[in-house]
């Protein structure tokens, strides 16, 4: 495995960045670039960090409506969301939002001081703008009073109990998930369908179609399915494996070499799909309540997306191909990628590629391609696409490439997602 | 004990083992980098002063010609034995052609290149030169090879030589695939033959040696990193143990006598240390049956344990037992010999689990006092199992060098690395199963990367030196003091055999001292790591001045010699020794098993339930109590019978015994239909009063969190044939119990009721609730009520009613985990209503017994506790502590224990279970540093700690109470024997007929936690009372042989004989009785 690495990595320092120069101009996607970097330094498992993401966005964007009466406050689509207190003011809303998303971003991670630090760089940048001070100061309090209600009304989201529950129990059913080399970690966030959802009723809401049945006779779909997988894995051919590492986006990674273990942090699933959603908006200028409206939808989606696949992933607690292929077909195979610690059906990120993918294409003037750098910072060279959703399906299928999730766990995903992205518009985008 | 460092300025030893990292050979290349170098000693020209040959791992070995006094001479190169090219691991020296002088064999491994990896025998000449030969020899092996063996494995009268080697790729390592196997089960892949990999097995045919790896069986595929060879299960053929890094278990390679071998080491040792590094294999409590240590990584502090360590996955630990690859645990282990091919781990009670990264033990009586000592030699290059690094720092690293694959930068990102020289460890045997750290007092003290290391008198001053082979510095040379502080003797044999075994490798020299002390060590000088030790066979024998001698050779034969004097070095020749005549001397052992003759074939059945997916910062579950056994003639025929608790969902079971003392299974619908319950606890008493035996069932267990009606009280009644139905008499009387104690306390006519809560399920830490049911003709009053404490009292594990004071009213007697010894006075019927307790004796019980046990007539105490020999600690000056709360307000309770170390009581959970456990610490302690030395109260806040209910323990000892008569006790702790496992079960009776009585004891705790594991020491005991202090009987006297984990024992009849039911958690009930 880490030779592929190293073979694929070219050397490409020059690109270090993905953004142009105007990544500096837009403070909400500085905001969520730094969060990005936060979550992948504190090890957040993907579930967890849609709970990152979401929440100071919605905080940033509720600040902003009371300033700009062209957005409309989410309290409403999102029942349980209270109001924030206050009324329009004096203030700079921009800043205001900008330290409402900062406080709220603090209580969620774990690396507080990296976000302080940022906040001191920010109010720096607003201090060179030429603003008052006395009105930057003001500002950044009113933003920090919003991001306190905003925590109230986060905290009772049941994580805190979510995260005791009993942990996951392996189950002697056949097929049932196993946990998969080389850590052998437990199935993470087994509860997670318990944590309240933002724009959904409940998590079974939206149910993908059910699994192939599990079968281990070779005449069965399940097991044609799995030869499919593996025959694909055994002739993979370099843009396959291109994709699969592109995609990869498997936030602790870990490499064992005896009692030589180490762990790579990467950009989650839905990070991956935030750097995309962060470049368009500086591709394409959005003003700070277009790209505050952006980051809304797609982290709203990103969250009720892994509410939901969770919810189903545990529902089926399906078994991974690599135990599969091991006992059945051939016992030393081990998948191009590395296999993530939950179960297999269905595939996260088919659900919330398509999900970012079908809110994305509604906001963004279509057509639209661009070239994602996302993964730059781990030397794989960006990739270009005609448009979202065919990065969505690109997303998808490197599942399979990767030989971590069968094809109906693709399909069956993607078709769960595209419903969530949908129904997300249809509650909050449609609606003005 | 005593050493001097000498240094190589005076000694002339400047051989250094430096690591040269290139390219082509790194950490990130090869994995076993820094395992470093052996070293070797033998007397090459015969003139009586043993020299040195230090094996350099990319630097040339070195040969040192001892001069005497402790100087050396550098003669490598005239001598031509330099190693050659080629990265160096294991020396070892042999005399293989029989011509009275010293041959070298060295090892070689790491580089890809076969004809670098070809291992070398040095022939010497005679003449200080030596002659390089291996192929001539059939030894120029091209394996990846840590170490071999000369040794006679098929009796044949010549040394073959068995290499020990290891796979060249980590990346797998500790990896399990799980496939279907021909058979259509499910199996670990385990791979097979692999060239240059494998270990093998040469057989010696006229001095040409021929690989027979494939048919001896010993061709296997693990990380093998030292090997012990010695005859484990007495029939007289060698036999292999073999020390596995990682994944593999360790293997015990029993000789077929065939030239075949198969693992049995399942069948000797119930678990081993998981990264299994150097070995050693001796008898260390002087019982004439050696015993064996194998060398693990886990640090003595407990904060570089935290830094250091990960914490356990249960479930992978599971996986890795259910697949074949044993239990095994970061730790040391001392795997006691019990003298019946047991083995029981003592690690814990001895004080020598920890040692860091460790190689070589010795273990070799190095103050001449008659016991065996230890030294340890430990150090690695770079932390890499550091948390910080693997989970954070390597990250950032990785991504610089991902940006290019220069093995520069991973130089780079391993010389951020936290790297430490750390002391070795010399412990003094102090003759009673337990060792003291005397590195410092000794002089041995000095920071270093060590591995190999050997003992031997270098300057035939008669007490054992220590060299050391280490990296980046000069051999460790300590001269041995203990001559020439003239405090013991000692006595030492040089071996003479044949021609084709010059020195007699396998021979087993016994001494016996006019102090009825009796040695015995068993002559094979390749041990510990990478190394030979001296060729001679040396006793401490303290103040004695002279020794009675016998030898057996590895043919059979042997010789005897009577006082000969100390301080001496004698030879010992085959030629004066003698064809044994075989003695078969069998003694009658006390106690014999006789299950199958009650036709009870009965396997308790445990239901699956993890309690660590819920608490994961429990020290052990409670859903693994079971099983408990009631007796009692149920059917009024005058024999006993007895009933046994079902775990949850399988049913309790009744056996009725006929009058040939068989038991036959008795179906029982109104028990059957109560399956559903955890059954705990269970006793027969007459509750109604018509003269027959109901049976009580307590239910219990931690599989039911929140549901407080899955855990009612049951009383069945018997109609007098042994037909039970259940009773209304005990409703609504409901809690996680096991406990009970019956007796008519008020003495009104009729049985009362005491049970004992247990644990309040999924809520460890809280207090269960105990109850006192008074019986009025049949009708139970729940009375707890009346005596305010007794309700919330604590983890109540055993109760008994017994007359302490001798007024003639039994008194409620009560222990349990983190409580008191705890007396409840009985005032003419009435409880007192505040208990009596013994301040020092706070435990973690499992059990408590009484019997006048001195003969003054009145009634003692017996505690079964945890013992000293688990990971657990607690005395009165530093108690082990554990604080109980919802410190984040989720509805979970949270139970932290912390332990002392140092004087400081640091929380024992590691980072990871901790903030598992209480996610809003996650921001308090980033790294696995921050953790490493906080305690509770860097931990929580003061109004936190106020508010958290606190448990303490300061003794963990299996204990006596002695009884002065009036109730007040003192304690007496059982002998060491009898506290290496915790125990469980007490029963009492006078069972050798010497008009004392006597104890049998059984116990164990499988259901732990993984990072400490699981206690499985006991294998029973039988301790023989002699008036106030008792006797521990060994297994192979007394035959009181109960293995697994025992959870109760209870005296029952059995065709008139008195005999002691067994129960086992997952185990099937045995039944042991008296064999006359």
């Amino acid at each position: 495995m880490k030779k592929n690495w190293i073979i694929c990595f070219v050397n490409l320092l020059s690109f270090n960045t993905g953004f142009s120069a105007s990544f500096k101009d837009n403070y909400l996607v500085r905001c969520n670039e730094k969060l990005i970097e936060v979550v992948m330094e504190d090890l957040f498992t993907p579930p967890v960090a849609s709970r990152v993401h979401v929440y100071p966005n919605i905080a940033a964007y509720e600040v902003l409506c009371i300033g700009n009466a062209q957005l409309k406050s989410l309290s409403g689509p999102i029942k349980h969301l209270p109001k924030l207190g206050f009324t329009k003011t004096e203030i700079n809303y921009s800043i205001a939002a900008e330290f409402a998303f900062t406080t709220v971003a603090k209580k969620l991670v774990l690396s507080e001081y990296m976000i302080t630090d940022f906040e001191k760089e920010e109010k720096d940048l607003w201090k060179n703008k030429n603003i008052d001070t006395i009105l930057i100061n003001k500002s950044i309090e009113y933003g920090i009073q919003a991001g306190k209600q905003i925590i109230e009304w986060v905290i009772k989201d049941n994580y805190i109990q979510v995260k005791t529950m009993e942990r996951y129990v392996l189950c002697d059913n056949v097929g049932a998930w196993k946990p998969t080399a080389p850590a052998y970690t437990n199935a993470i966030e087994p509860h997670w369908n318990l944590i309240r959802p933002l724009v959904t009723d409940s998590s079974s809401q939206i149910k993908p179609v059910a699994n192939v049945p599990f079968s281990e006779k070779k005449n069965s779909m399940y097991y044609k399915n799995a030869m499919d997988l593996y025959t694909t894995s055994k002739s993979l051919d370099t843009l396959k494996k291109t994709i699969a590492q592109f995609w990869d986006c498997n936030p602790n990674i870990s490499f064992s070499e005896g009692h030589l273990t180490y762990f790579i942090h990467k950009i989650s699933p839905g990070g991956h799909w935030l750097k995309i959603t962060g470049q368009a908006c500086i591709n394409l200028n959005f003003n700070e309540l277009k790209t505050s409206e952006t980051y809304t939808l797609v982290t709203v989606g990103l969250f009720e997306s892994f509410i939901s696949c969770w919810s189903e992933k545990y529902r089926s607690q399906a078994m991974r191909p690599e135990t599969y292929i091991n006992s059945l077909i051939d016992p030393q195979w081990l998948p191009y990628i590395q296999t993530p610690p939950f179960p297999e059906y269905p595939s996260g990120h088919s659900v919330l590629s398509a999900s970012s993918a079908t809110i994305l294409m509604e906001i963004i003037p279509q057509p639209y391609s661009y070239t994602d750098s996302s993964e730059m910072y781990i030397n794989i060279p960006p990739r270009t696409f005609d448009s979202f959703n065919a990065a969505a399906q690109e997303a998808s299928v490197s599942r399979f490439y990767g030989g971590i999730h069968y094809m109906p766990s693709l399909n069956n995903g993607a078709d769960q997602g595209r419903k969530i992205g949908n129904y997300v518009l249809q509650k909050i985008y449609y609606r003005k | 004990m005593s050493f001097t460092q000498i240094k190589s300025e005076y000694s002339g030893i400047d051989f250094k083992n430096i690591i040269l990292e290139s390219n082509a050979l790194n950490e990130f290349t090869y994995y076993y980098l820094y395992n470093g170098g052996g070293v070797a000693v033998g007397d090459i020209n015969n003139d009586g002063l043993p020299d040195l040959y230090f094996t350099g791992n990319t630097v040339p070995n070195k040969l040192y010609l001892n001069l005497g006094n402790l100087k050396f001479k550098d003669i490598t190169d005239s001598a031509h034995v330099n190693g050659g090219d080629g990265y160096k691991t294991g020396v070892t020296m042999v005399d293989i052609n029989g011509d009275g002088f010293l041959d070298i064999y060295v090892c070689k491994s790491a580089l890809n290149d076969v004809e670098l990896r070809r291992n070398i025998l040095y022939i010497n000449n005679g003449n200080l030169t030596f002659t390089e030969k291996a192929k001539e020899y059939g030894l120029d092996d091209a394996s990846f090879s840590t170490q071999a063996y000369f040794y006679d494995m098929d009796m044949d009268g010549d040394l073959d030589m068995f290499l020990l080697n290891h796979p060249s790729e980590m990346n797998f390592a500790n990896n399990v695939l799980v496939g279907y196997d021909k058979e259509g089960n499910l199996n670990a892949r385990k791979d097979t033959l692999r060239e240059n990999v494998s270990c093998r097995y040469y057989e010696n045919i006229n001095n040409v040696f021929k690989d027979e790896t494939i048919s001896s069986g010993l061709g296997t595929y693990s990380f093998g990193l030292s090997a012990i060879i010695d005859d484990f299960n007495d029939d007289g053929y060698p036999d292999i143990y073999i020390c596995n890094d990682v994944k593999e278990p360790d293997y015990l390679f029993i000789n077929n006598k065939n030239k075949t071998f198969t693992n049995k080491a399942e069948d000797y040792f119930k678990h081993f240390s998981y990264s299994s590094m150097g070995s050693d294999y001796a008898d260390i409590n002087n019982d004439g049956f050696l015993d064996l240590i194998t060398l693990d990584m886990l640090p003595e502090s407990y904060p570089r344990q935290k830094i250091l360590i990960a914490a356990g996955n249960y479930d992978n630990f599971n996986k890795l037992a259910k697949y074949g690859f044993g239990n095994q645990y970061v730790k040391n282990v001392l795997q006691l010999n019990n003298g019946n091919h047991t083995y029981s781990d003592i690690s814990y009670l001895a004080g020598v689990p920890a040692t860091e990264w460790s190689w070589t033990p010795l273990l070799a009586d190095f103050d001449n006092d008659g016991l065996k000592d230890l030294y340890v030699t430990n150090g690695y290059l770079r932390d890499v199992t550091d948390m910080d690094f693997m989970m954070y720092n390597a990250d950032s690293i990785k991504k610089v060098v991902f940006k290019s694959s220069k093995i520069d930068d991973a130089m780079k990102a391993l010389s951020v690395v936290p790297s430490f020289k750390l002391q070795n460890y010399l412990y003094k045997n102090n003759g009673n199963l337990t060792f003291n750290n005397v590195t410092k007092a000794s002089g041995m003290d000095i920071p270093s990367w060590s591995n190999g290391a050997i003992y031997a008198d270098l300057d035939n001053d008669g007490d054992l030196d220590i060299i050391v082979n280490n990296i980046y510095d000069t051999p460790f040379l300590y001269r041995n003091n203990t001559t020439e502080n003239k405090s013991a003797n000692f006595i030492r044999f040089k071996l003479i055999g044949d021609k084709k075994n010059p020195s007699g490798i396998g021979a087993v020299v016994k001494i016996e001292t006019p102090d009825g002390k009796k040695q015995v060590q068993h002559f094979n000088p390749d041990k510990g790591y990478l190394s030979c030790n001296e060729w001679f066979v040396h006793f401490g024998i303290g103040q004695n001045t002279i020794a009675n001698v016998s030898i057996t050779w590895p043919n059979g034969f042997i010789q005897t010699i009577e006082n000969d004097s100390a301080n001496a070095l004698y030879s010992l020749n085959i030629k004066n020794a003698r064809p044994s005549v075989k003695s078969e001397e069998k003694n009658v052992a006390l106690f014999t098993d006789i299950t199958k003759l009650t036709n009870v074939n009965y396997k308790q059945k445990e239901n699956s339930y993890i309690d660590f997916k819920l608490e994961p910062l429990l020290p052990h579950q409670f859903s693994q109590m079971g099983p408990c056994i009631a007796v009692a003639d149920v059917n009024g025929d005058n024999t006993d019978d007895f009933f046994t608790g079902g775990s949850k969902d399988n049913e309790g079971s009744l056996f009725i015994q006929d009058s040939s003392g068989k038991f036959k299974l008795k179906n029982e619908p109104a028990i059957f239909a109560d399956k559903k319950f955890e059954d705990t606890g269970a006793a027969f008493f007459d509750a109604d009063n018509d003269g027959d035996n109901d049976l009580l069932v307590v239910s219990g267990g931690n599989e039911y969190p929140e549901m407080p009606t899955m855990y009612p009280v049951r009383l069945y009644t018997n109609d007098g044939k042994g037909n039970f139905t259940k009773s209304n008499a005990l409703q609504n009387i409901f809690t996680s119990g096991k406990a009970i104690a019956i007796n008519d306390f008020d003495k009104d006519g009729d049985q009362d009721i005491f049970i004992g809560g247990r644990v309040v399920p999924g809520h460890y830490g809280l207090i269960p609730s105990s109850y006192l049911l008074q019986n009025n003709k049949g009708n139970f009053t729940d009375i707890t009520n009346s005596i305010p404490s007794l309700s919330k009292i604590g983890m109540v594990t055993d109760a008994i009613w017994s007359d302490v004071n001798g007024d003639g009213w039994k008194d409620l007697v009560l222990v349990g985990e983190w409580m008191p010894l705890t007396i409840y006075k009985n005032y003419n019927g009435k409880l007192d209503s505040v208990p009596t307790i013994m301040e020092n004796s706070y435990g973690l019980w499992n059990t408590i017994q009484q019997a006048d046990i001195d003969g003054d007539g009145d009634i003692d105490l017996i505690g079964g506790n945890i013992s000293f020999n688990t990971r657990y600690k607690g005395n009165e000056q530093y108690p082990l502590t554990m604080i109980v709360s919802d410190f984040d307000n989720n509805g979970s309770t949270d139970c932290v224990i912390s332990m002392y170390q140092d004087g400081v009581s640091y929380p024992i959970a590691y980072r990871d279970n901790l903030l598992d456990q209480m996610v809003y610490l996650k921001k308090k302690f980033l790294r696995y540093r921050d953790y490493a030395n906080a305690t509770i109260n860097e931990i929580f806040t003061p109004l936190q700690l106020r508010n958290a209910s606190k448990l303490k323990v300061n003794d963990i000892a299996n204990t006596t109470f002695i009884n002065d008569g009036k109730g007040n006790f003192t304690q007496q702790y059982l002998p060491v024997k009898a506290q290496i496992f915790p125990i469980n079960a007490i029963v009492s009776d006078d069972f050798n007929k010497d008009g004392i009585i006597d104890l049998v004891v059984g116990g164990n705790d499988y259901s732990t936690e993984v990072e400490s594991g699981r206690n499985d020491a006991g294998i029973g005991l039988f301790l023989d009372g002699t008036n106030n202090k008792f006797k521990a009987e060994p297994v192979t006297q007394s035959g009181f042989y109960i293995p697994g984990d025992v959870k109760c024992m209870k005296k029952i009849m059995i065709h008139n004989k008195p005999c002691i039911i067994v129960g086992k958690n997952k185990g099937a009930i045995q039944i042991v009785g008296l064999t006359n």
